[in-house]
């Protein structure tokens, strides 16, 4: 009789890059590109505008988000109640979202009713007048947020790190509370005005497009006055490095932070960074989730990542660890770091890590509407679908000595700035 | 739609099969019918640590996660207070290794010591990141055994306390695992680019010869019917007063259940929901309100959940609330408003289709309620759901008597 032998491995195919969906263009006669991502057997849709909005172009703190947070608030033409009635009723779903470099404004639909929520969408977008009401609302909401969100040792960690880091560029521009004293309806009238009513941006349409989409979206979108794209200008500065210690009381847990401003993604070594923080901090088995989580249980979770951002990204470690044990992990994390400089890291780990990437991304780009929204993030770093075929290249050439060089270059414990909130011991 | 088969093996394993030729990936999704309500009142949280456990290592594999990891995959779990549940996604090209793992680990898990001692300190350490180290993040741990005296959902899936956490011992955990852990405890669903004849052979291969186990049957007591209106107020170092209100509701299986969720919607499913409309915008009362079900399988808890806005005391904020219900009990909810909410939980249903993982939890959650079909039939009996019913759920719920508030005062 066969007997299933279950210790033994199975072999592991390996995981090909996907196929990346077809992108159709259509350039309006005002120079708007829309891009199209047709796939998928339901009828529903999404739409994406991408605006160079992000809180890098603020003028002062809180004005990019709660001018994109109010984009459907009212209108010269119709109230937030109106709009919002409509986009409910006919079962459509929004998203607004701010980052850095970029402002998101979204809407999902049924594309039986494509023809009736895309316009009463988009016009809402061009035509916000910032009602006094509604504002005050959005502010006071956010302000409470705020102030719940600043009792937790991760938000003031994150803050001050960031604000640390990007000493001298408009990422870190932190608000603080008393930042909602001072905005004004009119600041998001002015934002408004230069970075949406006159704006460089890109749109995008992914699921099962319909065929008169390209006809309705030319004749909303066609007349928008674009703006010329900002010059982009790298951030390299150095900001000096500091071991920053925010003592809270009463907490039982203290946020720590690791970190220091890096390379985007158009720097030669990006890719073999980005991977070394796999490695050390990027998936459930990594270094440090199996030293500071599986072997000493300090912590629910650790991570490492390269940030990407337009000017200059950024590397970052991130947990939250017992309140008496911050010394522990903080010296932990710095021998996990020595290693990444000082140890060959084995042709295994090189391996795993590698499939695992590889399966990252293939479930990141499953279906249209996630391929449209990798393409518009590479989008945002001059990039597009041919930064995977570069990344494959980097991946199949990938060495131990090459990963321990890219160490030893970007992540010298002395030019790393730590960050700490919580018990001090 | 969502199409699939469904087939048992001999030792009661339930397999469903969906697929969809449009992904690359395969979502391989194992539910145990096992959750926070099979624990005893003096062992509390441990389907959740044993959640943590199964990570620990089975009787071949030493390491779960790095076999996934190689084969390209990500998986994860978790548990409620009804379930607890697998996950993996994988490249279909290396599917076969989600079999070899969780078949592995329904056979036996390694059960060593040093697991047990790792997994209560995160856990523990989860307790305090989500639950007591976050402000408001108590709010479930004191309404529940506000709401509840009898029936286990008193308890939240974390655990009452951290000492049973800290108290368990490696004979609870092997004996948990043979009473829950078994092929005739478990629905397996796979759905990706795959036919039910190569899932049987896979099937067939890798669980046929795990033995089915003595699952202890439930028998869990009745909630009685509430007959008082229960309060509860707490002083804590938070920047805003909150109130939250919950009220006894139907099981999940229950055919109100359509309605009631309905009654969440009109409520506050987006910005032009009553409670955003009148008491957020109009009357400024709250700068955050909520209403939502729990979303348990037995008889569960509809909730109210707000920020009171500066100034504004709980009783004027409770007045709001008050007011908002009474509309419902006793003005029928217009074709309009109700047409927009049905069209809202229709498109949702669309728009969670477009995830094959999302697809092959809704299909696990039916079969456990009965048949996974039900996954198909829902946008029709939300459809069912008239005005008159909307009113009659209204007032049956929302009864003063019926009612827990949570007064949660800010220091």
């Amino acid at each position: 009789m066969y007997m299933l032998d279950r210790a033994k491995e199975l072999a592991y195919n390996t995981i090909e890059m996907p196929n990346f969906l077809e992108v159709k263009k259509d350039t309006f006669k005002n120079g708007l590109n829309l891009f199209y991502i047709d796939g998928g057997d339901l009828d529903i849709c999404h739409l994406e505008l991408i605006f160079e909005a992000g809180t890098k172009v603020q003028s002062k703190p809180l004005q990019a988000a709660l001018c994109n947070a109010m984009l459907l608030e009212g209108s010269h033409k119709s109230s937030a109640d109106e709009i919002h009635n409509q986009i409910d009723a006919y079962g459509a779903y929004t998203n607004l979202d701010v980052n850095a470099d970029r402002a998101i404004v979204s809407l999902y639909t049924l594309n039986k009713y494509f023809d009736t929520v895309v316009p009463i969408f988009i016009n809402a977008i061009k035509n916000a007048n910032f009602p006094e009401k509604e504002f005050t609302i959005l502010k006071e909401q956010r302000r409470q947020s705020f102030r719940i969100n600043s009792e937790k040792v991760d938000f003031t960690a994150r803050n001050t790190f960031f604000g640390h880091i990007y000493k001298n560029h408009s990422y870190g521009q932190i608000a603080v509370l008393e930042n909602f004293d001072t905005i004004q309806r009119e600041d998001l009238e002015a934002f408004h005005a230069l970075h949406y009513k006159v704006a460089n941006f890109k749109t995008y349409l992914s699921g099962k497009i319909p065929p008169n989409a390209k006809e309705i979206l030319e004749g909303l979108l066609g007349d928008w006055t674009l703006s010329k794209q900002n010059p982009r200008v790298l951030f390299t500065k150095k900001t000096s490095i500091a071991k920053i210690h925010i003592p809270k009381k009463g907490t039982l847990q203290s946020a720590i932070k690791i970190g220091c401003v890096s390379l985007t993604s158009h720097d030669k070594d990006y890719f073999e960074l980005k991977f070394l923080a796999v490695i050390l901090g990027g998936y459930f088995g990594s270094r440090l989730m199996n030293n500071i989580r599986e072997d000493k249980g300090l912590t629910y979770g650790i991570g490492a990542m390269c940030v990407q951002k337009e000017e200059a990204g950024c590397f970052v470690i991130s947990t939250e660890v017992k309140g008496d044990s911050v010394q522990l992990a903080l010296t932990e994390i710095y021998k996990e770091l020595k290693r990444l400089r000082e140890e060959l890291i084995p042709q295994e780990e090189i391996k795993l890590v590698k499939s695992y990437v590889m399966g990252q991304i293939l479930a990141a780009s499953d279906g249209s509407f996630a391929q449209a929204k990798l393409l518009r993030n590479l989008h945002t770093n001059a990039l597009d679908f041919d930064f995977y075929k570069s990344y494959q290249i980097v991946l199949n050439e990938l060495n131990p000595q090459a990963l321990m060089d890219m160490a030893n270059k970007y992540l010298k414990e002395e030019d790393l700035c730590e960050v700490v909130v919580g018990v001090i011991s | 739609m969502i199409n699939f088969e469904r087939f048992e093996l001999a030792n009661g394993l339930r397999v469903i099969v969906h697929q969809d030729k449009t992904t690359p990936m395969v979502a391989f999704n194992l539910l145990y019918d096992v959750g926070a309500k099979d624990e005893s009142s003096s062992k509390t949280g441990f389907a959740h640590l044993f959640e943590h456990l199964m990570f620990g290592g089975s009787l071949h594999i030493e390491n779960y996660d790095e076999v996934v990891e190689k084969a390209g995959g990500q998986n994860n779990a978790f548990t409620s207070n009804d379930i607890t549940n697998y996950y993996i996604t994988l490249p279909k090209n290396n599917l076969e290794h989600a079999f070899r793992l969780e078949s592995d680990r329904m056979l036996r898990l390694a059960f060593t010591p040093k697991s047990l001692e790792v997994q209560r300190q995160v856990v523990i350490e989860e307790f305090k990141q989500n639950y007591l180290n976050q402000p408001y993040g108590d709010v479930h741990l004191l309404l529940r055994p506000l709401a509840y005296k009898t029936h286990p959902y008193q308890w939240a899936t974390i655990g009452k306390d951290i000492s049973h956490i800290e108290d368990a011992t490696l004979e609870d955990v092997k004996s948990f695992f043979y009473s829950y852990y078994a092929p005739n405890n478990a629905v397996l669903v796979i759905a990706g680019d795959v036919t039910v004849n190569e899932i049987k052979v896979l099937a067939e291969k890798w669980f046929s010869d795990i033995p089915k186990r003595d699952v202890p049957k439930r028998n869990l007591p009745k909630e009685p019917i509430q007959h008082q209106a229960r309060t509860l107020s707490v002083e804590r170092a938070v920047p805003v007063d909150v109130i939250y209100k919950a009220f006894h509701m139907c099981s999940r299986k229950d055919e109100r259940f359509f309605a009631t969720d309905l009654i969440s919607d009109i409520l506050s499913r987006g910005s032009s929901s009553r409670l955003h409309k009148s008491l957020v915008k109009e009357q400024k009362l709250f700068s955050d309100i909520d209403a939502f079900i729990g979303g348990d399988m037995d008889e569960g808890l509809f909730y109210f959940g707000g920020k009171l806005s500066a100034g504004v005391t709980m009783k004027e904020a409770e007045a709001g609330i008050d007011a908002e219900i009474n509309k419902l009990k006793t003005i029928l909810v217009s074709e309009e408003e109700l047409s927009k909410v049905k069209n809202k939980v229709i498109s949702a249903h669309m728009f969670s289709e477009l995830n094959i993982l999302n697809k092959a939890m809704n299909l696990a959650t039916s079969e456990l309620l009965g048949d996974p079909n039900l996954v198909n039939l829902e946008v029709d009996l939300y459809n069912a759901v008239s005005s008159a019913k909307i009113k009659q759920v209204a007032n049956a719920i929302f009864r003063n008597e019926n009612s827990n508030t949570l007064y949660y005062h800010a220091k």
